[in-house]
């Protein structure tokens, strides 16, 4: 074996230190490098990680020069590190659809602390580079593309929601045995202001009012379905609970229509539908909104492609 | 008409042959072998900021969690060191667990190379200064070399590492570097000693040690493989199937447990390559809810979904499965017809297994068959119904045929290494065993006590003690302790029936006969067919945990469906371990307090004890009770002895324990 003869030579100086059979006499030397190696080294840890802390930069003499390039690059520094800037994490973060609660926004991103991913997202949400929505209890940043309803709409819901509170407090007492006709109630909860945007063309039905005619056209129906995937989307998980979709959209389309739209967009590589694979979670009425898969499989979870 | 991967529908993280459409699901992929790159980068470049990654990939059932471990083997050979672990059910895991089996899959065979080959000649091939891609060509350079310069260069790679990280444990390293230069019977003692497990005298002194790891020294263990590791082939650790760790009775002590695990890996351990894979919907309803904030902010780092096969990658996948099948009729789209490969491919919902279920349908029945139906038809009437409920009960037997079949393989790889299996395994099998015995209850199982798990019958609380130790001095200390517990409980101790004591081990024999004096104490030679049991059980029940057990037609079934087959055919409650547990007097109670043998047992062994004898001239009565044991599983120790006494005149014995065959027989 010739090549016995090389790699029986001494032992490469790569892997460490000069070798020495005492482990105290193994101190390590410095390596000496210039400045743009420094920086160059720094650069591929920001590309590969997307951060690097400063006291890994390099010797401390040169750690505010290299800070310097980094800047100049277009990299963020704070204190303690460098990194692409959290704007930017954001961003390609939202891209992808991800649903980004305000609270853990830092989980989202390197090299940064709390403070500093919500300050960035309150940034990005004044640059309207985002929106910022109340989703159950938390505040949660989603892309700009997300279908929201503007502050305005809000307040004007709050308001009509309130008043109808307040009609009905009389009937939530003890000692009151009224109730109400079915289409006064239908009155009032139409009073509540559009959940679409006008300028979308979608229906302007108030929250809860009775069910419209089906939306005529497929591509309309097609929108529906999509809005009503992006409503029900764990934030976390990324799927859609098929059975939490077709109940948002039982006013408007019946079980089968929802099915065969899910099918057929699934057909069309709009989206992916998935078998429930949960340890029996199913109940009976989740059974029979989920549309039926292969092998005796029920199609329990979607998701945009 | 058959090939290999018809039949394994459930991916073999550890197969040797693989079909892998590399397009599908390439970003997970791509994203675990990114994170081994980057760890062996930092551990060259910066070891001090070396750290552990920790990646999440879920997916429903058959969509391919298990197929990218078998694909990064693939991929990636000696590059790294690939670690595959199914959660304990029974035991909480621990570092010592996980160090066990990280050391135990070092002797496994990966990319034609033993996976500690490639860890240490990939050291070595970077100690040199060359590519780590052909480890095995260092270690037989290395081994070629005088025992001199060979310890020399061993000794200067220790010493480099000891220089990046100071804090390694250095007479753990040193044993771990030498083993791939060590003779065979010494190898298998080290990995053992390296990997925590207690050896019996001959093995210790193998392995050059005085006494089993300490607990003190498991974590640092793990620190310096993971460390060292990391630098050439960084050891990626698998845990799959984390749904099994769901309980719906009790708190979620044991995911709580998991996490605390891998995030103390995370924190403490450096240098490794963490994977958790589950079914996506379990992993967010019920396994990261149960984590705390610092565990999900650990153990969170990475998420990958994978996704169903689209249109193109199914006809893909199905070609190249029908491209390796042997003797094609005809060509691509055999075995089917234009009609289903449409519906195959265009079907919502479809995911690689159900793709691989189908292809096996259609050579089966062939494309005429295929073509005219989907395979999916429903039973019609009553008797249409019961030949469906037979063929998912045949299917369902035929399972367990292949799970006992896996239990038995074990069984004889852990006999043959002269030990008993792992208390975790035994004990998961036993909690298993009991959710078919509605007398018994597990209260708690505890590693750490001489009886490790505690079951309550009735109002009476049984302590059961898996004696597994192969030393006979921690025997003799753990009968010591039962003795005490047998004084205010009722204690069965199970020992394997192939791991018995040897005659010679007078002391331990005493400590057992002063036990078994005690009226609550009892003994249990568990025969291997019972162990065998009691592994199948468990794993056929956790492969239904994760959706792995099929129907006939490749339907999966509900855990509550096999459950029911389990309950209705296995008849659980007749095992002898459950009738031990329940206090009843077992068929080996009875052959053995009687002296003798059954008569139906000797006629069982007959003819066997003395074609061992023929066969092997001298031998150790153990030895020939294994032997038989091995080919006759009803056949007990008892049984063998009456056929000795009845060969009197034709076999002689050595003391109590050897025996041979007389020259002139």
């Amino acid at each position: 074996m010739r090549a016995c003869s090389l790699i029986s030579a001494a032992l490469s100086p790569t892997m460490g230190p000069p070798v020495s059979t005492s482990r105290k006499s193994a101190a390590r030397k410095p390596v000496a490098l210039d400045l743009s190696e420094w920086v160059a080294r720094a650069r591929h840890t920001l590309h590969e990680q997307g951060f690097i802390k400063v006291a890994a930069l390099g010797p401390r003499p040169l750690r505010s020069a290299i800070i310097g390039q980094l800047r100049a690059d277009g990299f963020e520094a704070s204190k303690s590190t460098v990194r692409r800037p959290l704007a930017e994490q954001l961003r390609d973060a939202l891209k992808n659809g991800t649903f980004i609660p305000l609270k853990t926004a830092h989980t989202f991103l390197v090299g940064g602390t709390a403070l500093e991913a919500k300050k960035a997202a309150l940034d990005l949400v004044r640059k309207g580079q985002a929106h910022l929505v109340l989703r159950t209890k938390s505040e949660t940043l989603v892309p700009p593309t997300a279908d929201v309803v503007d502050r305005e709409e809000v307040r004007s819901a709050r308001v009509v929601l309130a008043a109808l509170l307040k009609r009905l407090q009389p009937l939530a007492k003890p000692t009151s045995q009224a109730t109400l006709l079915r289409s006064d109630l239908q009155a009032l909860l139409d009073e509540v202001p559009s959940t679409k945007p006008p300028h979308r063309g979608a229906s302007t039905r108030g929250i809860g009012s009775a069910p419209k005619p089906a939306p005529a056209s497929s591509d309309e129906r097609l929108r529906h379905l999509f809005a009503a995937i992006e409503a029900t989307r764990d934030e976390r998980l990324g799927l859609s609970f098929v059975p939490n979709v077709v109940r948002r959209l039982a006013p408007d389309m019946d079980v089968e229509t929802t099915h065969a739209l899910l099918l057929d967009a699934s057909r069309r590589e709009l989206l992916e539908l998935r078998p429930e694979s949960g340890l029996g979670r199913l109940s009976q009425q989740d059974l029979r909104d989920c549309p039926p898969g292969p092998q005796g499989t029920r199609l329990s979870w979607a998701r945009r492609l | 008409m058959t090939a290999w991967f018809l039949e394994a529908v459930h991916a073999n993280p550890w197969g040797v042959d693989f079909v892998d459409l590399p397009t599908l699901n390439a970003s997970a992929s791509d994203a675990i072998e990114t994170a081994i790159r980057n760890v062996r980068e930092v551990a060259r470049t910066k070891p001090a900021a070396l750290r552990s990654a920790c990646l999440t990939v879920l997916g429903p059932a058959g969509a391919g969690k298990t197929h990218l471990f078998g694909r990064l083997r693939a991929r990636l050979g000696p590059r790294a060191v690939f670690v595959h672990i199914r959660p304990l059910v029974g035991t909480e895991m621990t570092p010592r667990f996980v160090l066990h089996e990280i050391v135990r899959q070092l002797g496994f065979v990966s990319g034609d190379v033993r996976q500690v080959d490639a860890l240490v000649g990939s050291l070595l091939a970077h100690a040199m200064g060359s590519s780590a891609g052909f480890p095995r060509f260092f270690v037989e350079d290395t081994a070629h070399l005088d025992p001199t310069a060979r310890a020399e260069r061993l000794e200067q790679m220790l010493s480099q590492l000891l220089d990046r990280w100071q804090e390694l444990d250095e007479s753990y390293l040193r044993r771990l570097l030498a083993v791939p230069f060590q003779k065979s019977p010494t190898d298998r003692a080290v990995l053992a000693w390296l990997s925590g497990r207690e050896l019996d005298a001959v093995q210790l002194e193998r392995a050059g040690a005085t006494a089993a790891l300490g607990e003190e020294i498991v974590v640092p263990a793990l620190k310096s493989l993971a460390s060292a590791a990391s630098v050439g082939a960084p050891i990626v650790v698998v845990f799959d199937q984390l749904e099994n760790l769901i309980d719906r009775d009790l708190e979620s002590s044991r995911l709580f447990a998991y996490a605390q695990l891998t995030t103390d890996l995370v924190d403490a351990v450096h240098g490794l390559v963490i994977v958790q894979m589950a079914l996506d919907t379990e992993w967010d309803r019920s396994i990261e809810p149960s984590f705390n904030l610092a565990q999900r902010s650990r153990l969170g780092m990475q998420r990958h979904l994978l996704g169903l096969p689209t249109p193109k990658e199914r006809e893909d996948l199905l070609r190249l499965w029908v491209d390796r099948l042997p003797d094609k009729p005809q060509r691509f789209p055999w075995p089917f017809g234009e009609r289903r490969l449409g519906v195959l491919c265009g079907e919502a919902g479809m995911t690689p297994r159900m793709l691989l279920i189908a292809l096996r349908q259609a050579v089966d029945e062939g494309p005429a068959a295929s073509e005219a139906g989907d395979g999916e038809s429903e039973p019609e009437s009553v008797a249409d119904v019961t030949e469906e409920a037979d063929r998912t009960n045949d299917a369902l037997g035929a399972t367990w045929n292949e799970y006992l079949a896996n239990a038995r393989e074990l069984l004889d790889e852990v006999a043959d290494q002269k030990r008993c299996l792992d208390p975790w395994r035994l004990t998961d099998g036993i909690l298993s065993m009991l959710r078919f015995v509605p007398a018994l209850k597990a209260v708690d199982v505890r590693a750490s006590r001489p009886a490790q798990v505690r079951i309550a019958r009735g109002s009476k609380e049984v302590h059961v003690s898996l004696l597994h130790q192969p030393h006979h001095k921690s025997i003799g200390a753990t009968l010591t302790k039962l003795i005490e517990v047998a004084r205010s409980h009722e204690v069965v101790v199970v020992r394997e029936r192939a791991q018995e004591f040897p005659p010679t081990w007078n002391d331990t024999l005493a400590r057992r006969s002063a036990l078994l004096r005690h009226q609550n104490a009892r003994w249990l030679s568990l025969e291997r067919g019972d162990a065998a049991r009691l592994l199948a059980l468990d794993e056929m029940l956790k492969a239904a945990r994760s959706r792995d057990v099929t129907d006939h037609a490749g339907r999966t079934l509900e855990e509550e469906d096999v459950s029911a087959w389990v309950h209705a055919s296995l008849d659980v409650g007749s095992w002898t371990l459950s009738q031990a547990l329940r206090g009843e007097r077992t068929v080996q109670d009875a052959a053995e307090t009687s002296g003798a043998a059954a008569p139906a047992a000797v006629r069982q062994t007959s003819g066997l004890v003395l074609s061992a004898l023929t066969r092997l001239r001298l031998l150790s009565l153990e030895r020939l009770v294994r032997e038989i044991v091995r080919v006759e599983r009803s056949a007990t120790r008892a049984s063998i002895l009456s056929e000795l006494a009845s060969l009197a005149h034709r076999v002689r014995w050595v003391g109590k324990s050897i025996v041979y065959l007389r020259e002139d027989s």
